[in-house]
This record gives C-alpha cells, sequence and structure tokens, in this order.
C-alpha cells in the first residue's frame, strides 16, 4: 500500500491506518525533532500531539503522497514554535532574538564500516563547518532521502534554495577528499 | 551529462536524485540507468567510485529515545481508540477466559460513559480473528478490520447491526435480526450464516436456518441452508455453497476468485499486520487463489507465485516484486 493509499484510509477513520502511520515514523520524527532541541519530554509531547491532531481532523486533512513530508512540515513548525517560546520564556528580558538551531554534532554521523573510520572524522569535521540550514536539507536527504522537492516543503523554502544548501554542504563535507582526487587527477593528466 | 572537470563531475553525481537512489538501494533502483552511465564513463570509473563513497558515508545514526510503545499508548488514549477495539481473540483454549473478559469488557464499557446513547462501534483487531458476544448471546466473528455497529438499547426488540467487512453470524433465536450494509439487508429468524461487503462485493452464505436477503435494488432472496448469493453487475445471483467447506475463512482459509490484486494486498496487510510494498501496476491484475491463516512466508508464498511475483520480508514490510 502506498502513502496515498494509506492516507485515505486514516481519512476514513480507519485506526489501524493511524498505528501503522505511527510505526513507520516515529522513530524517524523523533530523531530529526532531536536536532532541534535536547529536551525529551518535548519532543515526546510535540508528537503525541501531531498524531491526536491528525486523527482528529483526519476528515479535513489534505491529500498528500509523501506522509514523511507531511508529518515533518508540521512537527517541525510545531516544535520551533514552542522551543522559542521555551526559551522566551526562561530569559524574557533578553533582547537577542531566539532561533532554533538545527544541532549535528560529530556523534549522528553514522559509518557502519569501521574500517572507514577516518573518512567519519573527515566527514564529522566538515560537519562542523555548515551551517544549521545546510545541516537541514543535507539531513533530509541522506537520512529522511527526500527528494528536492520535498525538503522545499519542509523547510519553506524555494527548490533553488535547497539545491544551494545542499550543493554548498556537499561541497564543503568534500573538501577532505577533495586532496586526494587531485593528485589522482594530476597522476593521470601527467 | 555535462562537466566542467573532475571535480564537477563527482559534484553533479553526489547531487543527482536517481544516482543518490542508485547507492542507497545497494545499487538496485535505476541500476539500468547507472550501469550504462559506468560503461559510458568507464574512464572515470575512479572518479565514480568516489562519488559512490561520499554518498554511502554520508549517513546519519539513529539515536531517537522516544519510548515507542509508551508514546503509542498515549496517543491511544487520547485519540480513545482503545474504547473503541473492545475485541477478543479467538481461541477454543481460553473460551472460558474469554467469554468473562468480553463481559468484563463490555461492562467497563458501559460504565466508561462513552455509550451513553447505547451505540456501540467496534472495528476487529489486525491478525486476529475477532468473537463478538451479543447481549442476547448471538455471536458474531469477525474477520480482520471489519467494522461492526450496533445499538445496545432495546436490543432485546430491535436486533440491528450494521456491518462492513466480512462477519459470519450465529444468531440465537428470538425476534428478528437484522444486518445492514451498504447494498443490501440480511434478515433472520435464528440461524447462522456469514455475510461479505468487502472489496465492493456483497455476498451472503446460508449455514443454518432460513435467511431473507434483500437487495438495494429492491429485489429479495430467501436463502436455505448451504445456498448462497452474491451481486454481479448489479444484481443477486443465488448459487450452492461447497458442502464441505461452506465459510473457508472461519477455518483460516481465505479464498478469492478473479478478484483485483490490491484486495489481496489489502487482506493480506490486514490478517498479518504487515505493510506491503508493490508496483502499482499489479494493483489492478486479477488473481484467483487462496491463502491461509497463520504462517506469513506460507501465505506470501501462494499468492505471489501464481503472480510471477517473489517476495522479501523485512520487518512488519514485504517487497513484493517480479521473479
Amino acid at each position: 500500500m502506498d502513502d496515498q493509499q494509506l492516507w485515505h484510509r486514516l481519512k476514513q477513520g480507519d485506526p489501524k491506518a493511524l498505528k501503522l502511520i505511527y510505526d513507520d515514523h516515529v522513530l524517524s520524527l523523533s530523531n530529526y525533532a532531536k536536532k532541534f532541541t535536547s529536551d525529551q519530554a518535548q519532543i515526546d509531547d510535540t508528537i503525541h500531539d501531531l498524531f491526536v491532531l491528525i486523527w482528529n481532523k483526519r476528515e479535513t486533512l489534505g491529500l498528500t503522497d509523501s506522509i514523511i513530508k507531511y508529518l515533518c512540515v508540521s512537527l517541525r513548525r510545531e516544535l520551533i514554535r514552542r522551543v522559542n517560546k521555551a526559551q522566551q520564556e526562561i530569559s524574557f528580558d533578553s533582547v537577542m532574538e531566539y532561533k532554533y538551531d538545527f544541532q549535528l554534532t560529530q556523534e549522528d554521523i553514522f559509518i557502519a564500516d569501521e574500517q572507514v573510520s577516518e573518512n567519519k572524522a573527515k566527514l564529522a569535521k566538515g560537519m562542523d563547518n555548515l551551517s544549521s540550514r545546510q545541516k537541514e536539507a543535507i539531513y533530509l536527504k541522506f537520512y529522511e532521502e527526500m527528494s528536492y522537492e520535498e525538503i522545499c516543503e519542509v523547510m519553506g523554502i524555494n527548490y533553488q534554495s535547497v539545491r544551494n544548501l545542499i550543493s554548498k554542504g556537499l561541497l564543503e563535507l568534500r573538501s577532505s577528499f577533495i586532496s586526494c582526487l587531485i593528485l589522482w587527477a594530476w597522476v593521470t593528466i601527467f | 551529462m555535462e562537466y566542467k572537470d573532475l571535480h564537477d563531475f563527482i559534484k553533479q553525481l553526489t547531487e543527482d536524485e536517481t544516482f543518490i537512489d542508485w547507492v542507497r538501494s545497494d545499487f538496485s533502483f535505476h541500476d539500468d540507468q547507472w550501469s550504462a552511465f559506468i560503461d559510458e564513463h568507464i574512464e572515470h570509473m575512479d572518479a565514480i567510485n568516489e562519488a559512490i563513497k561520499i554518498v554511502r558515508d554520508l549517513n546519519f545514526k539513529e539515536n531517537a529515545s522516544t519510548d515507542v510503545d509508551a508514546l503509542w499508548s498515549r496517543i491511544e488514549t487520547s485519540t480513545q481508540l482503545k474504547g473503541r477495539q473492545n475485541s477478543v481473540i479467538l481461541n477454543i483454549k481460553y473460551l472460558v477466559a474469554v467469554a468473562a473478559a468480553a463481559c468484563i469488557g463490555l461492562l467497563v464499557f458501559f460504565k466508561g460513559g462513552f455509550s451513553s446513547d447505547g451505540s456501540i462501534d467496534i472495528t476487529a483487531a489486525v491478525a486476529q480473528i475477532t468473537k463478538e458476544i451479543l447481549p442476547d448471546k448471538s455471536e458474531v466473528t469477525l474477520s480482520p478490520g471489519t467494522k461492526l455497529s450496533y445499538n445496545t438499547d432495546n436490543w432485546s426488540k430491535d436486533r440491528k447491526l450494521e456491518l462492513e467487512g466480512l462477519a459470519f453470524f450465529d444468531v440465537k433465536k428470538g425476534e428478528s435480526f437484522t444486518v445492514q450494509t451498504a447494498k443490501g439487508t440480511v434478515t433472520v429468524l435464528g440461524t447462522s450464516f456469514s455475510v461479505d461487503t468487502r472489496f465492493g462485493k456483497f455476498e451472503v452464505v446460508c449455514k443454518t436456518g432460513k435467511v431473507k436477503v434483500e437487495y438495494h435494488d429492491g429485489s429479495a432472496k430467501i436463502l436455505n441452508p448451504g445456498e448462497m448469493v452474491s451481486d454481479l453487475n448489479g444484481t443477486l445471483i443465488m448459487a450452492v455453497a461447497d458442502h464441505d467447506d461452506m465459510i473457508p475463512w472461519l477455518n483460516g482459509t481465505y479464498t478469492f476468485e478473479n478478484t483485483a490484486f490490491s484486495n489481496v494486498i489489502m487482506e493480506l496487510e490486514n490478517q498479518f499486520d504487515i505493510k506491503i510494498e508493490i508496483d502499482e501496476s499489479y494493483l489492478d491484475q486479477k488473481y484467483t487463489g487462496y491463502f491461509k491463516q497463520g504462517k506469513l512466508e506460507d501465505a506470501l508464498f501462494s499468492v505471489t507465485w501464481p503472480m510471477k511475483l517473489k517476495f522479501e520480508i523485512k520487518g512488519s514490510v514485504v517487497h513484493m516484486t517480479a521473479n
């Protein structure tokens, strides 16, 4: 059953559809949310509210061909709102404007093959140089495996901006590989 | 593909969606396209390998710390899904316990205040046959995913249920007993019969007693034991049920005759609580055959081989692809 069919079943009030959607995406959503806040209770509360909302409003939900995109858009918007609100309550006298920060740390990078841990170190180092938006776009592309169009909708920016974020991000990450590449090219040419 | 230099060549590859999909799927998606690409650019094999390495290495840890079951339980409570699923697993061994549990379940249900008007909605749980005992001790056996609703007020005088799905009724003698469905109404005095409204069909099999079936076009049929009726192109057609195994699904065998494969998929998903991924082009194809409850692999095998498909089970997801 594809996303459109599953979503249709949810809209028709099939409780099983809600459970299937939950099972498919909860870890992914939780993992994504963790990049915005370290407050686990807040993450769980937001996911809870999101699923209760889509169930209660199922009849009026729009159509979607990508459930994870739909959930990520809503979760992201709500999380940013709550994180900013919480921060403002703590230090209301600050003049600083609080913004969410998408955190991807060295710990987030996963390399299955331990033999390539050298690559991991290089990638992790490159990750530190990325802006939080570059990190988020790369995360959505390579972890959530979303299409460029889906990332546009989740992050609320246009296609070209997404391409630029990912392009520049990859360039940064790859800088560590370039040195060996140049050497290889040099050897080939001469 | 046009590129300025090898640097640009790698850059373009690592940003290409189909290339990423190809690498991420262990070279199964878009493989024809990219195998051809490699043949064309065999002189840049090292650069292609470099791009593959980057896409492969760019991976993130799954380090979510949500307690998935606890959170689901909260969601279930908030959405009141728990109250709706008043279902019991059918198992001879635990029949006594089941009967007791059903009574307790119903009591709690009434006391819980969900049914101030006496109405009860049931959705049979996934992956198991559910047995429901009605207020007059009539019994309903529900196939997974079936929906049934009825009103306990005035039950002894007005035994009326609404059904969507597949169910078998064993009715205690009494006043008339009516099952309403989208396409027709089935009325009995005291008998056992099955009603199937899945996938747009309307089929009634009478096992014992007498059953009256009224179709939405105004026509009606009376069924004797062993007789069945189903609608074909908008009219009711009588037939004789297979005598030895009149209602095969009660024994765990689900049969299909010239049915869209999408319906078979849906039934498998209901029975085994799985999700099936399959190319859309198969959904409209017709299937004739059966599968049995119990072992997932056996059921998948009996469904896939006539369609020339093979399957792969990954957790609760099953991929079906051309064999």
